[in-house]
């Protein structure tokens, strides 16, 4: 569901067939590393702004307290090198990822 | 033993004599398999969700076996919740990819192909779409069925795209991978030589699928593919 959500928007404004796998992997990935292996069912929000600088993706858990997800690890590396920034920080709602991701690149 | 539980009791004691009771005894616990059905929304309808705690709920009346012991709510819990994991199960196996969506994705796969090449660029999901004459969606759907994991059997139809890569990771290539990525470099070592080279290619030396694709001779449909299993295995691996 965020795949496609994710690649019709990265498409509208414009985003090419490569960028459009990208960002499916980008979400894909932040999703996995943000419900962790959680037993029970959350709700994970998704918002997706596009901006001069790029898509701005905001995926976050609603699972106020909870840390947000540590800076390493494979689903790390695999975010650093599909986005042009990420960040992993605690909102009021609970742990959430930021992405930006330029237009037309790698 | 609560009131409430030993009114539950009795109400089954006198069940066998008195049949109406089974209403009575599915609208106590109907707040049971209301809760336990909102507990998997997220991963179907609620509503569908709802009628199927509800039909495992009145099953569970119907076996319920008082004199083994185990209060009722307990039962009727298991009762539902297997219920409800059966449904959504079952609901996922009848969204596998239709064969007529399989088709498109072939002929989206297609087209990016013919447009990479002729354009020297990834095309965009409009332009596949003029290609091929149909909508800007259809082109998206296509797109996702053609990169979806369970979708193995695209792979035969391309048929060319399968073969190995033209030559194989060179040891440096494996070992920068390795150096990086630490915490999972057994992991990368333990993968088949084209999908370590994909993975190289993608995050250190920072090429699009495209161009991955160019240079293993492959779709890049199929480097899509891949990569995403990839990942998925490695991820696997990690969680070990």
């Amino acid at each position: 569901m965020l795949r496609t959500v994710v690649a019709g928007v990265g498409s509208k404004v414009g985003g090419s067939v490569d960028d459009l796998a990208d960002l499916r992997l980008l979400v894909d990935e932040a999703a996995t590393l943000l419900l962790g292996p959680r037993g029970h069912p959350t709700t994970l929000a998704m918002s997706i702004e596009p901006s001069d600088a790029g898509l701005r993706i905001a995926l976050t858990l609603e699972a106020p307290g909870v840390a947000p997800p540590a800076a390493d690890g494979l689903s790390w590396h695999v975010l650093i090198g599909l986005a042009d920034e990420v960040e992993a920080l605690s909102s009021a709602d609970g742990p959430s990822i930021r992405i930006l991701r330029r237009q037309g690149e790698g | 033993m609560s009131a409430l539980e030993h009114e539950t009791i009795a109400l089954f004691e006198r069940l066998p004599r008195e049949p109406a009771l089974r209403e009575e005894l599915v609208r106590r616990h109907r707040g049971l398999a209301e809760a336990l059905a909102r507990r998997f929304r997220g991963r179907g309808e609620i509503e569908d969700l709802t009628q199927v705690a509800m039909l495992a709920l009145v099953k569970a009346v119907d076996r319920f076996d008082a004199e083994r012991g185990v209060p009722f709510p307990a039962f009727a819990s298991t009762t539902i919740v297997g219920e409800l994991k059966r449904h959504l199960r079952d609901t996922v196996w009848a969204v596998r990819v239709p064969r007529s969506l399989q088709e498109v994705g072939l002929e989206v796969g297609r087209a990016v192909e013919a447009l990479t090449q002729r354009l020297g660029r990834s095309p965009t999901a409009p332009e596949v779409a003029e290609e091929i004459g149909r909508t800007e969606d259809e082109v998206l759907e296509g797109l996702e069925v053609g990169s979806a994991l369970q979708a193995v059997s695209l792979d035969a139809p391309i048929g060319d795209d399968d073969g190995p890569s033209r030559e194989p990771a060179s040891e440096d290539e494996s070992l920068a991978l390795a150096e990086e990525w630490v915490d999972v470099a057994d992991a990368i070592r333990a993968l088949p030589e084209r999908e370590r080279r994909i993975l190289h290619l993608r995050f250190f030396r920072n090429m699009s699928q495209s161009a991955i694709a160019a240079e293993l001779e492959i779709s890049q449909m199929h480097v899509s593919r891949l990569l995403a299993r990839t990942l998925d295995q490695l991820r696997g691996e990690v969680d070990r």
